[in-house]
């Protein structure tokens, strides 16, 4: 089998989640099983997963695993379907509060039962009471409609322990919360009751995950791809029997990713690098990455350079958009507007273009990063005013419709400081929009290739993007056979191509572990 | 169905349970279908059960009934051939006969306490978390299987137990939570009884739950035996007949009745939620029945029932004092110790052997100074309790310092094994036991020397010897098995 690791599948998904639902579609596509292992315990995390196009049988949850709920069929719990254990109480809703009060006829508080407002009323927990007006224990309910996590209260009001349950009510995963030698409460211990009631304990839940991976990897002969290192990045060095262990760089192993020979490591994967050797193999999205991975690691491991990014087939064969059929003068960015992506240099360029092109435009699309009162927001704001380009810069928030947008674009900018690979400009090549980007590690400097369906300029050097963008504008011609040339270099992320990738390295996991890994 | 109602089948066991065991033995002997209905939580009671010859059939304990493991068969666990016992990662250490350590890679994260009175059996599994922190107990019944799993608040206290099927599903759940200044058990849940979800707020409601279900599955006649245990059993629902045994001596002060019934046993007297109550002694009721309401009226039931043996006893050089019974303050051992102490600054040969447990701790202490004081350390015997009664073989005279009886199961005893008894005099027993120059004598005047006295002159008469134990023989007789039924039935309505 072949594992990809993550703590969890979010409605909020970064790049990391978005390749993993690409690649298990892929996957799909190509009738190769695989699943996603998932760390973290989360009610909701069969739905957003399900929602993400991710079915049970492709998730496989260390908390679903131990608590035998990797498939249940899922079923809504109601206010009234809930037993608790005593006769003749009275219900009362709470809207504004969205939940329900259940009290004894006396008068006394039995439960509070909290749902969700969205989703019909199912019951996401219930706070329970004893006769004694104690705050005993919350059960949380799995969205599938099970009590899947029972959270056990201290006689003032904090947590003692949890406990995991299986769907038929027995108690398998515990964690403990009790006094430090500074008299500070903190989680102390998990206690796991495995098959045959097998007891073990861990002190942390990065032991209890080693283990699971452990277990999950008792016959041996599996892929694991380490997608998130701080997960497993030393469990998977210890495996206990023959296993392919992949580490899956989604960013830039460099801290400066300009300066890849010299800078501090990623903090990400320091300690996966650093014992680079104990893994079977590293991925990149890039070439270029690959190559300066290899350059200052020199890993005993196989490097492989599969793309994190697909462009769907439909895409690919899709009716060009030729180039006259585009708005004249339209430049995109799709980024969240944030200190890493740079977007005021890029607002820069698009002033000095105008000088020249007066048609020139900027739409601008993506969520603005709120950290510190949304301060990169403001100062691309503020540069937008200082040279007064107001009626030419859009800010145009975040759009499902991405496709349409890149349709009538000409020119995708990009100015950022650093990337992991960059899958918004990926996609712009695959709508036949020009890219002009910075020379950035990585992934930009890999999607476009320079003079060929766009430009690479050098980094930080957004006079010399202006030109680039001035050049392609004044020449027509040029403008369309790059933007050919982008439709059909966007063939390298097809499915085809990128699962090609995925078989090298299955292909060379199959002769490390004389067995098939597919199975 | 008869129902017996008590709290458990202790290691150590009081005159009430005997009580009740004498009658589940008895009544079963005579074709009375009984059971043996108990409260309290005990991993032992098997054990317990056997050594005090119980069958299993005729006991249902609440938890177990809970639990689904109703007279279940023993099973013996070693500890390290637990299939729970994670052996690939984990070292079991033998650290003595009754621990052992699990480490991994040198650390101990658990405990497994070896079954007491066992080579190697599981009884207490103890996991510890990474700051050495108690995080959860696992206890194992005598008869081999995980029973209860115990979690800890973070300052040491119990905070759940639940009781387990044998598969693992939770039959019951308890919280320990705060009521007024402390933490304890503050709600009792069945999450999944016949597909229901059942919570009780006391133990008791449970076990009235529990009568309950018992009395609809089979109706019965109830009998309580403890005052704890009446409000569950006045609870039950279409009993055939309800019956409160009353065991001890029903006034505050028995020299003056007048002072009224002790205060836990008023309510049971007197709110008819009982068909009658029952004292060991006609006596008794007929003294009560004078504090209660017109119509209430106690009825009285033997507390026991004795089988004598053959031959009468022969005073012999050596003699022995003996005593059966907790050693507790209301026995008031003390005094016994003292009475020795005269007789034996007379009688260097005379030894005392006393047989029983202790109340307490720092009674035993209290009485190990006095003897110590009184200088006869190589002279008494204080032995453990034990259902073994060879004591009596080599008994010459029972002596009792108590001040009070309800009847006096242990005299009856003695007298079955044909050993008079001297006692100081005190109501029931001194009325409808120990009749003065035929199986023993009362006396009066309650001091050390005086009993002393007439034990010395019992001890210095053959003739008169001879005549009390045979009499004593002849009491024994009367409190015969056959007895026992004939009284019983008159109080029973099928």
């Amino acid at each position: 089998m072949i594992y990809f690791i993550n703590f969890g599948m979010p409605d909020h998904k970064s790049g990391i989640e978005h390749a993993e639902v690409k690649r298990i579609k892929l996957f799909e596509h190509y009738q190769v099983p695989c699943r996603l292992v998932v760390r973290d315990w989360n009610k909701n995390l069969h739905e957003t997963a399900n929602a993400a196009g991710i079915d049970d049988k492709h998730l496989l949850g260390m908390f679903d695993f131990f608590q035998e709920a990797q498939e249940v069929p899922a079923k809504t719990i109601k206010v009234n379907d809930l037993d608790f254990g005593l006769r003749n109480l009275t219900i009362t809703e709470e809207n504004e509060k969205s939940r329900y009060l259940v009290k004894r006829q006396n008068g006394k508080l039995v439960a509070r039962v909290n749902y969700d407002k969205n989703a019909d009323k199912r019951v996401v927990s219930t706070e329970l009471f004893d006769g004694y007006n104690n705050l005993y224990r919350v059960d949380l309910y799995d969205s599938r409609g099970f009590c899947s996590l029972r959270q056990w209260y201290t006689p003032d009001n904090k947590i003692g322990s949890e406990e995991w349950l299986t769907p038929d009510g027995r108690s398998v995963i515990r964690t403990f919360y009790k006094f430090d030698i500074h008299n500070k409460l903190t989680k102390t211990g998990w206690l796991l009751r495995d098959k045959n009631h097998e007891v073990h304990t861990f002190d942390t839940l990065d032991q209890f995950f080693e283990y699971f991976l452990n277990r999950i990897n008792e016959q041996g002969k599996n892929v694991f791809v380490l997608d998130r290192s701080l997960l497993a990045d030393g469990a998977l060095t210890r495996l206990k029997r023959p296993a392919y262990t992949v580490l899956h760089l989604h960013n830039s192993q460099a801290g400066d990713s300009q300066d890849p020979m010299h800078s501090i490591v990623n903090n990400n994967y320091e300690y996966s690098l650093a014992n680079i050797d104990s893994y079977s193999a590293v991925v990149s999205a890039t070439k270029r990455q690959t190559d300066d991975v290899i350059a200052r690691f020199k890993p005993v491991a196989k490097s492989f350079t599969i793309p994190v990014g697909i462009v769907p087939d439909e895409t690919l064969r899709a009716p060009q958009v030729k180039e006259d059929a585009r708005t004249f003068g339209k430049v995109v960015a799709v980024a969240r507007i944030a200190h890493e992506k740079r977007l005021d240099d890029l607002v820069r360029a698009i002033a000095l273009v105008k000088e020249e092109v007066s048609e020139v435009t900027l739409d601008l699309y993506g969520y603005a990063d709120p950290s510190n009162n949304y301060q990169e927001k403001r100062k691309v704001v503020e540069t937008i005013n200082e040279l007064g380009v107001n009626d030419i810069v859009k800010f145009k928030g975040y759009t499902s419709n991405i496709g349409e947008v890149l349709d009538k674009a000409q020119i995708f900018g990009l100015t950022s400081r650093m990337e992991g690979f960059n899958l918004a400009i990926m996609e712009a090549i695959s709508h036949g929009v020009v890219g002009v980007t910075y020379d950035v590690n990585y992934g930009p400097n890999d999607i476009v290739q320079d003079e060929h369906n766009g430009y690479i300029v050098d980094y930080g050097d957004y006079q010399a993007l202006a030109q680039k963008m001035i050049k392609l504008f004044k020449d027509k011609k040029l403008m369309q056979e790059f933007s050919t040339n982008a439709y059909s270099s966007s063939e390298r992320y097809s499915n085809e191509n990128v699962w090609h990738a995925w078989q090298e390295l299955l292909k060379d996991a199959n002769e490390t572990l004389k067995g098939d890994v597919t199975k | 169905m008869i129902y017996l109602v008590g709290e458990n089948v202790f290691s150590f066991n009081s005159g009430t349970e005997f009580s009740q065991f004498e009658r589940l033995k008895a009544f079963n002997e005579q074709g009375f279908k009984t059971k043996l209905l108990l409260r309290n939580y005990s991993r032992m009671l098997a054990k317990d059960m056997e050594k005090h010859g119980i069958a299993k059939e005729n006991v249902i304990n609440m938890y177990d009934y809970f639990q689904e493991t109703v007279a279940l068969e023993r099973t013996e666990k070693p500890l390290r051939l637990l299939d729970s016992m994670a052996l690939k990662d984990y070292h079991i250490v033998g650290i003595d006969n009754n621990i052992s350590e699990l480490r991994y890679q040198g650390k101990v994260i658990g405990k497994v306490h070896v079954m007491p009175e066992t080579i190697g059996l599981v009884g207490v599994i103890e996991y510890f978390d990474s700051l050495g922190h108690t995080t959860l107990k696992e206890h194992w019944d005598w008869r081999g299987f995980r029973s209860m799993v115990e979690t800890y608040h973070p300052n040491g206290e119990i905070a759940t137990q639940e009781y387990l099927k044998q598969d693992g599903t939770i039959a019951l759940e308890v919280v320990h939570m705060q009521i007024g200044d402390k933490v304890l058990p503050s709600s009792w849940k069945l999450p999944n009884y016949k597909g229901q979800t059942y919570v009780f707020d006391t133990q008791d409601q449970l076990f009235t739950f529990f009568l309950n279900e018992v009395n609809a599955s089979e109706p019965g006649i109830f009998i309580s035996d403890r005052r704890t245990l009446d409000n569950s059993v006045a609870n039950v629902i279409n009993a055939k007949q309800k019956l409160a045994f009353i065991h001890s001596a029903p006034f505050v002060d028995n020299k003056n009745v007048q002072a009224g019934i002790v205060p836990s046993y008023r309510d049971v007297l007197t709110n008819q939620k009982f068909d009658q109550v029952l004292f060991p002694t006609k006596q008794a009721a007929d003294q009560v029945k004078e504090f209660l309401p017109n119509g209430v009226a106690p009825g009285f039931a033997p507390d026991s029932w004795v089988t004598p043996v053959k031959e009468a006893k022969q005073l012999t050089a050596q003699k022995t004092l003996v005593y059966v019974g907790r050693l507790a303050e209301e026995k008031n051992i003390g005094d016994l110790l003292k009475t020795f102490k005269y007789l034996h600054d007379q009688d260097k040969t005379l030894r005392l052997k006393l047989q029983g447990y202790f109340s307490s701790q720092a009674y035993r202490e209290r009485l190990q100074k006095l003897v110590a004081e009184l200088k006869i350390k190589d002279v008494v015997t204080f032995m453990n309790y034990d259902l073994d009664l060879s004591i009596y073989a080599k008994a010459t005279l029972f002596v009792n310092t108590s001040d009070s009886e309800g009847l006096g199961m242990n005299m009856l005893e003695s007298m079955a094994h044909a050993v008079p008894v001297i006692s100081y005099a005190v109501p029931y027993t001194k009325d409808d036991l120990i009749k003065d120059g035929e199986n023993g004598f009362n006396v009066k005047n309650k001091t050390p020397k005086i009993l002393a006295n007439k034990i010395a002159d019992v001890l210095s008469s053959p003739t008169e010897y001879q005549k009390l134990s045979n009499g004593a023989l002849m009491t024994a007789k009367k409190h015969s098995k056959k007895a026992f039924i004939d009284a019983w039935q008159q109080v029973l309505s099928f």
